[in-house]
């Protein structure tokens, strides 16, 4: 099934710059979609559309085959849980607990289940026991995890993060890149960091200028040095390590490492 | 970067710390109104109270000194706006100096005044410090609620401490790039930099708040806050409560 569909996707932010540009994406339910691209792109601007943060005109954005307007807005922004580049803008609340208990208490979850379901999510990220914690109090890789938790507790269908691994020490990259690996929702993943795409993603979507120009395998996709060199990419630094007919091995190896 | 002095000692594990945020407000507002409302002439009631509130800080354990200095902090406000009440014209002098000048005439009444300010002003401030020594901010928000103060207030209240700490480290982080590029602040002229400084301060501030709010309506929020209450008021509350506020009155009847 379908789990996102754009169709011409268009749009201009109020000073005139023309942000997106016609774009056509369909994303597969349970699949994990890399976003890559240089900067200004317009990657943020197509993730911002995902739960109609940016209303799309009528059927531009199809979530799970319903598109996005006035009635179906929040349940929309239920079922994609968006995670922001910086934690600070995530975590808003004084302490963790509140945080995690925002969006159920929004979506109208019942009160009595909401501890339960905060307790569930602080539990898959890791983070047991954290509940009265203040976000000043916690570390980089720990707020990243609680900006997780955020969304998982409204038990979302499709995930969007925004930049998940930048600012993060190498320990809690990979900690977050084998995180994001098991879970089993429909995943997009904008980044610069190619080579967790490598290791996380089952497609990527190469953007430029408000379009995308690529979409396929990772390994395909991101060790094609000529498209990547043409859109403001650069190969992998690790694929450069292999000649061209052994890459393919590597990144299936190197999705093996964890 | 020092990041929790706010409420450095509100997560000690005390008889005081374990009560109910809302007790605590109820008890320290009612001697903070009756203090209010006492006249200055019943020296043993402030005592009482201050007694009172000594002995709440010592079950507390927070460190005596902590609470002690940090109420000082209304010292210079009391100051500057009591300190030349003694010597306006009242009712009969206490005492005066001739100055070569004029006379400099104290009023007993001015005197009086001055005395009653400081004290209150002491003992209020003294009190809210206790408060915010043995009780972690989440939870005095979350008793405001209690006592239904409006949303928009505990929202903004919460948002301000949240975000302190987040707006002192942008601070810091502009000084820094600032004092790196040979900024001292000497001259007049250099305070030019300040304000392109405290101007950037609020562009970023202001950036960061439409972006909180994005992320708040991407969790489906709606203009309306919903927040669960986990605690509950205990015996042990009650029995403080009572305590608490009936040696307050008893004080204001056996002195007066």
């Amino acid at each position: 099934m379908t789990a996102i569909e754009i169709r011409h996707l268009s749009f201009s932010y109020p000073d005139g710059h023309q942000a997106l540009k016609g774009l056509n994406l369909a994303v597969e339910g349970g699949e994990c979609l890399g976003l890559v691209g240089p900067n200004g792109a317009g990657k943020s601007t197509l993730l911002l559309h995902l739960n109609g943060l940016i209303p799309s005109p009528n059927g531009a954005v199809r979530i799970l085959g319903e598109g996005i307007n006035k009635q179906s807005l929040p349940g929309v922004r239920q079922k994609v849980g968006l995670v922001f580049q910086n934690p600070d803008d995530q975590l808003f609340c004084p302490t963790l607990f509140e945080d995690v208990a925002f969006g159920p208490l929004n979506n109208q979850v019942l009160a009595e289940e909401v501890p339960g379901r905060v307790a569930q999510a602080l539990k898959k990220v890791g983070l047991e026991g954290f509940e009265q914690r203040s976000p000043h109090h916690m570390s980089v890789g720990e707020k990243r995890k609680a900006s997780l938790a955020t969304i998982l507790s409204m038990d979302p269908e499709i995930i969007v993060l925004d930049e998940p691994s930048s600012n993060l020490d190498p320990r809690s990259r990979k900690e977050l890149i084998r995180l994001l690996a098991s879970f089993p929702q429909t995943r997009i993943v904008a980044t610069h960091d190619l080579e967790m795409v490598l290791q996380l993603c089952d497609r990527v979507a190469l953007m430029d200028q408000g379009a995308v120009v690529a979409l396929g395998l990772p390994e395909e996709v991101l060790s094609d040095e000529g498209l990547l060199k043409s859109h403001g990419l650069e190969l992998p630094e690790i694929l450069r390590l292999v000649p061209p007919e052994k890459r393919l091995e590597l990144v299936s190896r190197l999705k093996n490492f964890f | 970067m020092e990041h929790s002095f706010l409420d450095r000692y509100s997560h000690l594990g005390s008889v005081i710390h374990n009560l109910d945020a809302r007790t605590k407000i109820l008890c320290f507002l009612g001697l903070i109104g009756l203090t209010v409302l006492t006249p200055p002439q019943y020296w043993p009631i402030f005592l009482a109270h201050f007694a009172l509130m000594a002995l709440v800080l010592i079950l507390s354990r927070v460190p005596v000194g902590y609470v002690l200095t940090r109420s000082l902090i209304i010292l210079p406000f009391v100051l500057l706006t009591a300190v030349f009440l003694p010597f306006l014209p009242g009712d009969r002098p206490a005492g005066g100096t001739s100055l070569g000048i004029g006379n400099v005439t104290l009023t007993a009444s001015g005197l009086q005044v001055f005395w009653n300010i400081l004290l209150k002003g002491f003992i209020g401030v003294f009190a809210i410090i206790l408060l915010s020594a043995t009780t972690p901010f989440p939870r005095i928000l979350e008793a405001l609620r209690k006592f239904k103060v409006p949303a928009i207030f505990t929202l903004l209240l919460g948002f301000i401490y949240r975000y302190l700490f987040v707006l002192l480290d942008e601070v810091l982080r502009l000084k820094q790039a600032i004092e790196s590029r040979g900024y001292r602040g000497r001259w007049i002229w250099q305070a030019k930099s300040l304000g392109r400084m405290l101007g950037q301060l609020f562009l970023r501030t202001y950036e960061r708040g439409e972006r909180v709010y994005l992320g708040m309506l991407s969790r489906g929020f709606q203009g309306e806050t919903r927040t669960l209450t986990p605690s509950r008021l205990r015996p042990g509350d009650y029995l403080f409560l009572i305590l608490f506020l009936s040696v307050t009155a008893l004080s204001q009847i056996l002195f007066r």
